[in-house]
């Protein structure tokens, strides 16, 4: 039986598949639940690749797809297809990445890089350092902020298939967005954050089995949890009047972005939340996991980017809010979040009469490339025609004119009608507050269409070690956030999933006795993996 | 007790049509306290914004006139009286520092306290501008706190911070040089020298631009010009890395930064003071 595998390089996490050839199902399905890079975003990664070396990114990346790929146990791999952002491609394949790393200009003319054209080709495994010697796809990436991902939401959503007047967004750490009227596409990409996608929020995670996805309302809170089959299943009881939970139910571990998204209807709608504070400062939902009112500013600046941004792109395109048919929403969070909580916390316009659940269509893009390669013909003709309309939110004064006001509503607790009163003041049309009747219709009950007979979730098991010899004071161990760091005798290891990387260094900065350097670290890489081929 | 109501309905009616606002304004008591809305606590939070508005309120009323239209960030209103003012021989120091600064001191007090929010600053700023710009036309220096430099540093367009900065920094009395966005070191650098700068404030989003910060910082030095740094990028931790900087977290850091750098102090003692 000849196979193939598809891998989605999400910044938040790595899903991986192994397909059979010749009747195209899925027979295993694994997750890599966080990007191994060091770093909470994207541009954190790239961080991290151009000051510790382009070369160690590479690996480390390559080194989970193997470590992924060998989960997967493939028998005659015929090829593997990848789709991602054109940030994870570029370090996946190991090409340049400076040019992605700066949105101005000067820096760039500077170190005299030239933007890459980034078409879909295809590679042998071995160049690119994979175990497994095959044909690797790479799909194009249409411009800096636009990669293969977003192709994917326009392509395998149906926004693509309807004359209507309609908008897609896939819910990630950047949100990439797109809004069709009549022949033209309005593109572009919001830094929403990863909260979308359960981190930086304190007990983030994503979803995966004992992840908190959502909530039911019903006298007091019922916590609605991802099984070891991605299904919703009863979690803990809150009880909000004494601030305390009942453990019953699936055991949790954590939010995911979807939960955060109902957490945050469940305390606005209940006045429990009045952004940026929470009545009693605090909302505990299991056992060690609890949601503050940092979490709620930081949720405020994903949902006020999103919002922002596809308000930005109606008013670009002139349409009005209320000509906007069906709205296509993507991602794990695109999935499981409930579309009424969503489009009440407005990250979901109030406007559509019909919002569809797409589920991960990243994943499915590169699994059609992964079942037919010539499909990369077509995707690289695509790419000349959505290049047309694009809007740089960083440098749109619509998009700065609506982000100040969700700054003003998330953190300093600007009431709505001011907000829409600032709106028609620039201009711009203020934000429905009545909803309509929407139709809501479900591609696929979980993110990943097709899971396949299991679904594994992969941990790395390597990490960054180094040898210090200091006096053992462990500042650096209890000053990580995320507590990446740990310490045996004068042997130090960092888990660089979960490692902020640059954008974070407080174990190197706090160090009393400054002996402790980053630079020291080097790699630990598993032992090598056999792959059948 | 018939004639009564009648005169009563009738007074009712003539105060509509004379004081609508009084009315308008009693009527919405009356049906706040038939809600059972206890009024007491929100005439106290009223007369609170209130009295920072009175306080800042400049005597002569062609001024308060002015001061207002920068409180509503009415640009255009702003432009017009000031113009109208300065065409009445009015002296347009004297128009910047108690027509103009006042309506944006009074946003600024009214942020301070929560009952103002950063659009609203922003607009106002935007009108202040406005007229400050015509008056300076005139008089070409006009007196300030201290000059700033504010600057997104090279490779990094993401500016909404920056333009909260120099909008809050401005309210409170600050002379604002506003770069704009993707600055290379080397022109902030000749800015800072042609303006004669107290101060830079340099941000960035973009963790990969934030290099670009502690070079300015380290070039500045030999200039005595230490330079604000902030933007999500950013933290204490980053810019303790390097001398001859500040970090803030807030606009409102910006402000106490450029007020301590401005009466003289030394990054190093700016630092003390504020961490």
């Amino acid at each position: 039986m000849d196979q193939a595998i598809n891998i989605d390089i999400g910044t938040s996490g790595i899903r991986a598949q192994l397909l059979n050839l010749t009747d195209s199902s899925v027979l295993r399905t694994a997750i890599l639940s966080r990007n191994p890079l060091p770093g909470a975003n994207v541009v954190d990664h790239m961080d991290f690749a151009i000051s510790y070396g382009q070369g160690i990114a590479h690996e480390i990346l390559i080194s989970a797809i193997n470590s992924l790929v060998s989960n997967l146990k493939p028998e005659n791999l015929r090829r593997i297809a990848v789709c991602g952002n054109p940030i994870q491609l570029s370090l996946f394949e190991g090409i340049e990445i400076r040019d992605l790393a700066f949105a101005g200009k000067n820096a760039l003319e500077k170190i005299h890089v030239k933007p890459l054209e980034r078409n879909g080709h295809i590679v042998s495994g071995n160049e690119i350092g994979l175990y497994a010697d095959v044909d690797v796809i790479i799909p194009p990436s249409v411009r800096h902020e636009i990669g293969a991902d977003a192709l994917a939401m326009m392509i395998k959503s149906g926004f693509l298939d309807t004359p209507e007047t309609c908008m897609v967004t896939d819910y990630g750490t950047n949100a990439e967005m797109a809004l069709r009227v009549g022949d033209r596409i309005y593109t572009g990409s919001a830094a929403a954050g990863p909260v979308i996608e359960g981190q930086q929020i304190s007990k983030g995670m994503l979803a995966t089995p004992g992840a908190i996805a959502d909530l039911k309302l019903s006298g007091g809170w019922q916590a609605l949890v991802l099984d070891e089959k991605l299904r919703l299943v009863e979690g803990p009881r809150i009880d909000l009047r004494n601030r305390t939970f009942k453990a019953t139910g699936y055991p949790t571990k954590g939010i995911t972005g979807t939960g955060v998204i109902a957490l945050m209807y469940a305390g606005l709608v209940t006045g429990i939340i009045k952004p940026p504070h929470i009545e009693g400062g605090i909302i505990r939902l299991g056992k060690g996991i609890t949601f503050t009112e940092e979490d709620v500013i930081e949720a405020g600046k994903a949902f006020g980017a999103l919002r922002a941004g596809q308000l930005t792109l109606m008013h670009e395109a002139g349409i009005a809010y209320e000509d906007l048919e069906t709205m296509y929403i993507c991602g794990a969070s695109g999935t499981y979040v409930d579309p009424l909580k969503a489009r009440f916390t407005g990250i979901v316009p109030a406007t559509p009469k019909r919002i569809i659940q797409c589920g991960n269509t990243s994943l499915e893009l590169a699994k059609d490339l992964a079942l037919d390669p010539d499909y990369l013909s077509y995707l690289n003709e695509m790419k000349k025609s959505v290049l047309s309309n694009h809007v740089m939110f960083a440098s749109s004064p619509t998009f700065e004119a609506i982000y100040v006001q969700e700054i003003a509503l998330w953190n300093e607790g600007m009431p709505l009608e001011k907000y829409n009163s600032n709106l028609e003041r620039s201009g711009i049309q203020p934000v429905p507050q009545k909803y309509h009747e929407v139709i809501i219709e479900k591609k696929s009950e979980t993110d990943i269409h097709e899971l396949g007979k299991s679904l594994e979730i992969v941990e790395s098991k390597y990490g960054f070690t180094a040898t210090i010899q200091c006096s053992g004071c462990d500042t650096c161990v209890k000053e990580c956030p995320e507590e990446a760091l740990s310490r045996e005798s004068e042997s130090f290891k960092i888990n660089n999933e979960r490692c902020l990387g640059t954008a974070c260094r407080r174990c190197e900065e706090r160090c009393p006795e400054k002996r402790f350097s980053i630079s020291d670290f080097k790699l630990e890489l598993p032992e090598s993996i056999e792959i059948g081929q | 007790m018939i004639r009564h109501i009648d005169v009563a309905v009738q007074k009712i009616f003539e105060m509509k049509e004379k004081e609508p606002a009084k009315f308008k304004r009693l009527i919405e008591e009356g049906i706040m306290i038939g809600l059972g809305v206890d009024l007491g606590d929100r005439n106290k939070q009223m007369t609170v914004a209130d009295q920072i508005k009175k306080q800042n309120k400049p005597k002569d009323p062609e001024y308060t006139a002015v001061a207002e239209a920068v409180i509503a960030g009415d640009r255009a209103e702003t432009i017009n009286l000031t113009v109208t003012l300065l065409g009445k021989g009015k002296d347009p120091t004297d128009l910047v520092l108690n027509a103009l600064m006042p309506g944006i001191q009074t946003v600024c007090e009214l942020y301070d306290m929560g009952e103002s929010y950063v659009p609203e600053i922003l607009l106002a700023n935007e009108a202040l501008i406005g007229g400050v710009e015509l008056c300076q036309e005139r008089i070409g220096e006009v007196p300030s706190q201290g000059k700033v430099v504010s600057l997104v540093i090279e490779g990094d367009v993401h500016d909404i911070g920056k333009n909260i900065v120099a909008a809050i920094l401005r309210a409170n009395g600050f002379e604002v040089v506003d770069l704009g966005r993707d600055i290379t070191v080397e022109a902030a650098v000749r800015a800072v020298k042609a303006t004669n700068a107290d101060l830079v404030t340099g941000t960035t989003l973009m963790s990969t631009t934030k290099g670009g910060l502690k070079d300015l910082a380290e070039i500045l030095d030999s200039e005595d010009v230490p330079v604000a740094c902030g933007g999500a990028a950013i933290d204490r931790h980053f810019v303790d890395t390097f001398g001859n900087s500040i970090y803030g977290k807030t606009p409102l850091d910006a402000v106490k930064i450029a007020k301590k750098i401005c009466a003289g102090k030394s990054w190093k003692e700016a630092r003390k003071e504020l961490y």
